[in-house]
Parts: C-alpha cells; sequence; structure tokens
C-alpha cells in the first residue's frame, strides 16, 4: 500500500496539451476514481502513473518516492486493462504466475502465492484453462488475479468493466468493491460511468479536458458540485439546468425561466445577487409532480417498475422527473413540476460555477 | 417429428446453387492443374514406357522405385534434397523473423527496405537466377570483385559442389523471403500491444517479451512460413538448372531436377514419375512431422 500523488503533471502529445497541471492527492489505502467524458485525459493519466506514458511536466509520487524516471516494473503498481490484456497462450496458470516469475521468485513460492489469489477470485476451477475458454466476468477475474498475485503497493484499473454486459458489470462492481475491502491497497480505477465511480470509490476526480474540475466523496459531489458541469455529469439521469435569472422578490429570490415561467426560490440561493443570469440545476428526482411548479408537456414516460421518468417540455427546455408512484399520464398531457426549491443548485450561466 | 427439408432455411436456397457454381472455376482448375497431373502421375510411376515414342508399354508394377532407388544419383538427389530444405529453412525463417521485426519498428527507410524486399519477391525466379549467376561469376563477379579488393582469393562458388549448394540457397532465399516476411509481419502486427504493455508492469524486459510473449503467438505464421519455405525447397528448380544445371557432378541435383533429368534428359518417364511420387511422400511425411513437433495445446 501507497500513497499517491500528483503535481502539477501535464502531457502533450504532438504539440497538444491533453493534461494541464492536475494536481491531487490519494491517500494510502484509498478507493479513488477518475472520471469524466471522453477524452478528458483520465486514461492518459492513470497510464502516466502506471509508467507507460512519458510524463511531459510536473512530478507523479508513489510512496514519497518522485517516478518520473522509473520504468512501469519498477514502480511495484499493477494494472487491469480494459480489455483484460490476458496472455491467449497462456493458462490462467501461467497468467497468474508470469509477473513472479519475472521478478524470478522460487517456484513454490509462485505456487502458493497463485493458490492464494485464485482463491480470493475465486478461480481454482479454471487454473488450467485458457482465457478463450473463460467467460468475459471469468477473464475480468484472472485480470484481476495477476494484479493481486504481486502484492503491489497500486492497484490501477482501465475501465475494467466496460465490456461486460449489464448484469455481470453490477457483479463485477461489487466484487472488485469487495476485493479492496479485503484488501485495502490503494487503487485508482478510471471509468466513464459515473454510476461505477459513484458506487465504489471513496472518493472521485471529476476531469474535463485535461483538467481537474472537482474532488470529493460521490455525496459531496452529488449534494454540492463546483459547477454546472460536474452537476449534469454526475447523476442518472442528468441534472436538469434551467437557463434564466434571478430577480428580487417580497420572500427571496424569484427565478425567471427565459421562456417566461418564474419560480419563488424562498430563502434559498439567498447568497446570490439578484440580476444575475442563471442555469438553475434541479435534480430529477427533486421535481414533484403536481397542481404547482413549472407547467410542461408531457414528451416521454418511461415505466421502470420501481419509479417512472417523465421527460418534460418546460417552454422548449426538455427535463427529466423522477416519480416514484405510479402515474397514469401520457405524451402530450399539460402537467406542473414543482422543484424541492431547499435542494435546488445555481450556477452562472456564463462560467457555470456554483453560485454562491 | 418434422425433419428439415434439404431446402433448409428459405433465405439461403440461393446458395445450394450459387455456392458450387461459384467454387466450380477454382475446382476446375485444381481437377486439371493439380489432381489430374498427380493421377497421371502415379499411374506412370507404376508403367515402362517407349523410349521412342514415350508412350506407356506396359506395367511394371514397383519396378520404376526399385530402379530409382538404386540409382546412386537419386540417392544423393535425395540427401541434396534434404540439405536444400534444412539450409533454407535455417536461413529463411530467422531472417524473415528479425526482417520483419525490424520494419514493424518503423524506423527511417522502413518503406524502401520493404519495397526492396517484395521487389526481389516478384522478379522472375529465371531473372534472379541469372543476376545471381551473374554475381558468381569467378574473377569478374560481384562477389570475387569484392573478395580480391580485400585480397581475398577467388572463389568456386558454382563449381565447388557444396559451396554451389550454399550459393544456391543463398540466391533463394534472396528471392523468397519476402512472403514469409511478410506472413510475419503481418502477424506481429497483429499482436494486441497492450499484451505488451501488460508484460511491461508484470515485470518483463525486452527478451522475455520476444520469447514468452511475441514468439509463441507468432507460433501459426511461424509453423505456416515453414511449411511454405519446406515445399519450396523441395521443389526447388530453376535457380538450381540455371546456375549449376545439376552440376558439378550432380552434387546440386535435387529430387526435383532428378525428375526433370530422367524425363527430359535421359527420356525416362516411369523412373521420372516414380521419383515424383516419392518426394510427395518424402513432402507429406516431413510437414506431418513439423506439425506433430510444432502442434499447440493453446489453440494458438
Amino acid at each position: 500500500m501507497a500513497s499517491v500523488q500528483m503535481r502539477k503533471v501535464i502531457k502533450n502529445f504532438a504539440g497538444a496539451e491533453v493534461l494541464k497541471g492536475v494536481d491531487f492527492d490519494i491517500v494510502d489505502g484509498e478507493f479513488l476514481s477518475l472520471v469524466g467524458p471522453s477524452g478528458c485525459g483520465k486514461s492518459t493519466l492513470l497510464r502516466m502513473i502506471a509508467g507507460l506514458e512519458d510524463i511531459t511536466g510536473g512530478e507523479i509520487h508513489i510512496a514519497g518516492q518522485v517516478v518520473n524516471g522509473l520504468a512501469a516494473k519498477d514502480r511495484d503498481i499493477a494494472m487491469v486493462f480494459q480489455n483484460y490484456a490476458l496472455y491467449p497462450h497462456m493458462t490462467v496458470r501461467e497468467n497468474l504466475s508470469f509477473a513472479l516469475e519475472m521478478r524470478g521468485e522460487f517456484k513454490a513460492h509462485i505456487e502458493k502465492q497463485v493458490a492464494h489469489a485464485a482463491g480470493i477470485l475465486g478461480l481454482e476451477q479454471l487454473l488450467d484453462r485458457y482465457p478463450r475458454q473463460l467467460s468475459g466476468g471469468q477473464q475480468q477475474r484472472v485480470a484481476m488475479g495477476r494484479a493481486i498475485v504481486r502484492n503491489p503497493q497500486v492497484f490501477l484499473f482501465d475501465e475494467p468493466l466496460s465490456n461486460l454486459d449489464a448484469k455481470l458489470r453490477v457483479q463485477m462492481r461489487t466484487e472488485i468493491k469487495d476485493l479492496h475491502e479485503r484488501l485495502k491497497t490503494t487503487t485508482i480505477y478510471v471509468t466513464h460511468d459515473q454510476i461505477e465511480a459513484m458506487t465504489m470509490a471513496d472518493r472521485i476526480v471529476v476531469m474535463r479536458l485535461g483538467v481537474v474540475e472537482q474532488i470529493g466523496t460521490p455525496l459531496e459531489l452529488y449534494d454540492h458540485p463546483a459547477n454546472s458541469f460536474v452537476g449534469t455529469f454526475i447523476g442518472s439521469p442528468s441534472m436538469n439546468l434551467l437557463r434564466g435569472r434571478l430577480v428580487g422578490g417580497d420572500k427571496g429570490l424569484v427565478f425567471e425561466h427565459g421562456g417566461g415561467q418564474s419560480m419563488p426560490l424562498g430563502a434559498a440561493l439567498s447568497g446570490v445577487v439578484p440580476g444575475t443570469g442563471v442555469d438553475l440545476g434541479i435534480r430529477p428526482e427533486h421535481l414533484t409532480l403536481g397542481d404547482t411548479g413549472f407547467a410542461a408537456k408531457v414528451v416521454v414516460v418511461e415505466p421502470t417498475g420501481a419509479e417512472t421518468q417523465v421527460v418534460a417540455d418546460i417552454d422548449g427546455q426538455r427535463v427529466t422527473a423522477i416519480v416514484k408512484d405510479r402515474v397514469s399520464i401520457v405524451r402530450g398531457d399539460l402537467i406542473h413540476l414543482a422543484p424541492d426549491t431547499a435542494r435546488v443548485h445555481c450556477f452562472d450561466a456564463g462560467t457555470g460555477h456554483r453560485l454562491p | 417429428m418434422k425433419f428439415p427439408s434439404w431446402t433448409g432455411n428459405p433465405t439461403r436456397r440461393g446458395e445450394l446453387v450459387i455456392g458450387p457454381l461459384m467454387i466450380l472455376p477454382a475446382a476446375l482448375g485444381l481437377c486439371i492443374f493439380q489432381f489430374w497431373p498427380l493421377g497421371v502421375a502415379i499411374l506412370n510411376s507404376f508403367r515402362a514406357f517407349n523410349p521412342f515414342n514415350h508412350r506407356p508399354n506396359g506395367w511394371v508394377g514397383f519396378g520404376n522405385y526399385q530402379a530409382v532407388l538404386a540409382d546412386p544419383s537419386f540417392q544423393s538427389s535425395f540427401w541434396v534434397s534434404l540439405i536444400y530444405m534444412v539450409l533454407m529453412i535455417v536461413i529463411i525463417i530467422p531472417s524473415a523473423l528479425g526482417l520483419a521485426i525490424l520494419l514493424d519498428k518503423r524506423m527511417p527507410g522502413t518503406a524502401l527496405a520493404r519495397g526492396a524486399i517484395l521487389g526481389a519477391l516478384a522478379s522472375s525466379e529465371a531473372v534472379a537466377a541469372l543476376i545471381w549467376n551473374a554475381i558468381y561469376q569467378p574473377n569478374s563477379g560481384l562477389l570475387d570483385v569484392i573478395f580480391q579488393t580485400f585480397g581475398l582469393p577467388s572463389q568456386p562458388f558454382l563449381t565447388d559442389g557444396h559451396l554451389a549448394v550454399v550459393c544456391i540457397v543463398i540466391m533463394t532465399a534472396w528471392k523468397d523471403i519476402g512472403l514469409p516476411m511478410l506472413i510475419f509481419l503481418g502477424a506481429l502486427q497483429a499482436i494486441p500491444p497492450h499484451l505488451f504493455e501488460a508484460a511491461s508492469m508484470d515485470g518483463a524486459n525486452r527478451w522475455n517479451k520476444f520469447w514468452r510473449i511475441t514468439l509463441p503467438l507468432l507460433r501459426p505464421s511461424l509453423v505456416l512460413g515453414l511449411f511454405m519455405t519446406t515445399i519450396a525447397a523441395a521443389r526447388l528448380f530453376t535457380p538450381i538448372q540455371i546456375l549449376t544445371a545439376g552440376g558439378p557432378n550432380g552434387q546440386t541435383s535435387n529430387i526435383a531436377y532428378f525428375s526433370y533429368a530422367q524425363a527430359f534428359l535421359f527420356n525416362s518417364p516411369g523412373p521420372a514419375a516414380a521419383s515424383v511420387v516419392m518426394m510427395l511422400l518424402m513432402l507429406v511425411a516431413i510437414t506431418i512431422i513439423q506439425a506433430r513437433a510444432l502442434r499447440s495445446r493453446s489453440g494458438i
């Protein structure tokens, strides 16, 4: 186990800056997730930590040591690749043993370590099979076994579940989390799926265009997004953003929607200066179907069993609401959606920064 | 119980007619140019021939085989054939692999090198043999001129039996290396790069990566290259005909050249056919041994 620090890490590819001074710490034993849309630099950053990409600028520290000049094999870290990267010509046993053989470990020790890793992951029956004889989930477990067997200081996961079907993904998510709870090895987990990050990570780093947008625990990011990007990226379905402006009223601020409707916010957002152009952020579960609130026209009704997602149009702007009860509305119906004003978010319409 | 009709899936009904029609030209070509001559050769190997009009005039059972096996020049050709095979495999396979690895690195000049290698492959075998004939010429040939420049004595490249075998192999390797190299290059480029990244993380150095990852994953291509080179070596004819005509004293004659000489120089179609059939059997035996020796458990 080890701590990892990023110090103004920069990466250029052919003159294009893909990481622009990334700076954060990962504490010993932490499960940290890097999330962001495609091209945000999260996988590049992970590969730089692994030693598979050169570092253009800044420093990466692992266990207090600067590793910029260290080869991948000398960093004592293990990585689980998106497509598993199992050696197809080797059995599961040989795949698990390979790193230990490269280290020159004794055969008896290798066998013991392999048996230990196979025991943790339930691979005992599969040791003599080849990767092509395994299902996707089993291959994923072997890939994790190959990381565990080395007992490294840090685990790196590069979108390890993206090749699995939805059901298996949920199962493997639990297995990885459980594994981390048992081993307590520092883990850096890259994903573009914010649900994975939310459910697994101790802390999340949200990245966009090579810049860290926000770092925090899953619920910190969910409840207090630093900007409209983080607000809409974290949470599914996404946070609704209504463009308008805040004006002063008798009982506090009033949100005037661009479409003409207005909504008194009461004491909420009291620190925001009236007259400001804003994006009002409302989570889908904080919109209530009733007789008050924004008048909207139903576009799509999506029942999922446990809840119903209603997509509606407020003066030309689409919003999504999650309704716990079953509803009997259909496309074209006129409804009212009332936001929970105590839980709305306000972002500067120009910069996207959180207000106040 | 309902049995599927011969038409099976109605959407595939048309394939029953179009499928056989599409393979008909290739099947016809194979029958006319491969199986028919093979069948005739096997039949001829059991026949006696009129030496004047070359028409079969009776059956001799295994007489042709006995005669060929007892012929010292066939025995010599048999061993020379094996030597060609071993030398060509030993020279072509590692060189083709080495070149493929170099070309895979995409260094400066790679395109030029690839063009040169494929140019040799595209050239006519006879033209290549004539070029090398000039290179091997005593005194005036390129190699001898280079030797003389360094004060070394002139070499009997094509007049010494052992040296001539090596010279023929070098010429053939120069010309034929392109195809196995292309096969190896394709296979190298098909190895997913993340396997090497995983190996780097696992602590493998360059040699470990080559020996433990690259080489095992190239196995199917290496086996293919090995078969192709073995067959090419067994069929080696044009370079022998142009460079040495089987000489000196039959020391460069392989079974293919022996068969040609029996059929067209000594008017003995029966022994010629018998030697061709024996060459075929030898090739089948060697490729079966190679296939068994290189069989993989991993399915790769």
